[in-house]
């Protein structure tokens, strides 16, 4: 799991049929500091993110778990949404 | 000879392109961690199964405990605390089962354990 901030949607009409009524956004990972790191992603989204949101995403297989009944083809999913910038606590501060 | 070459490029290219990027499907961190943990993260709207866990915030760091570039988030199954050195897994299965018991969860990373010391051989000279 690693910070993110969602800077974007992907529209998609024909996708798979698991995917429907689903969100793709386009995430930022982020450092500690909130700084990015590295290039943006695409995820699903599994929790009702929204655009300029500070929110934490999953990899890999587990990933498709929200989803569990459809067996959803993802590899990267938003699981959940932090409440603001001030509640990411770092030591000394 | 030019196409040879242009070969080789396009492999390694590939090769680094995971690593570099820290994409979602990078193999680099793919094993147990040894991790600092450096604070936590408060979230209300979450996926179901991560109710009642702390999420903490962890950097990796070396045998040695010098802090190294990889940030990353892991569900707390020991109560571990800011400042200490612990174990991650990073391993759907097995993260899910350590921190809520129960396989098949979206839980990618957990702390498994808290480290007490690391004893290294002396570097021979």
């Amino acid at each position: 799991m690693q910070l993110a901030r969602v800077i974007g949607t992907v529209v998609s009409t024909v996708k798979n049929e698991s995917l429907e009524g689903r969100k793709f956004l386009i995430v930022q990972t982020l450092n500690a500091d909130l700084s990015p790191k590295g290039t943006p992603m695409i995820a699903l989204d599994a929790i009702g993110a929204g655009v300029g949101e500070l929110v934490f995403w999953c990899r890999g297989k587990e990933a498709s778990f929200p989803f569990k009944r459809d067996s959803t083809p993802t590899d990267c999913t938003i699981v959940g949404i932090v409440d603001s910038e001030s509640h990411v606590y770092k030591s000394g501060e | 000879m030019e196409s040879g070459e242009r070969k080789i490029k396009r492999k390694t290219a590939l090769y680094l392109l995971p690593s570099t990027l820290h994409s979602p499907l990078s193999t680099l961190h793919y094993f147990m961690l040894l991790a600092r943990v450096i604070g936590n993260v408060v979230s209300t709207q979450k996926n179901q199964r991560y109710e009642g866990s702390r999420i903490m915030l962890c950097r990796q760091i070396t045998l040695e405990g010098e802090e190294m570039d990889y940030t990353c988030l892991a569900l707390d199954s020991v109560s571990a605390g800011i400042g200490d050195i612990v174990l991650i897994v990073q391993e759907g299965w097995s993260a899910s089962t350590a921190s809520t018991g129960k396989a098949g969860a979206a839980i990618d990373s957990a702390i498994v354990g808290v480290v007490d010391y690391v004893d290294l051989l002396p570097e021979e000279k």
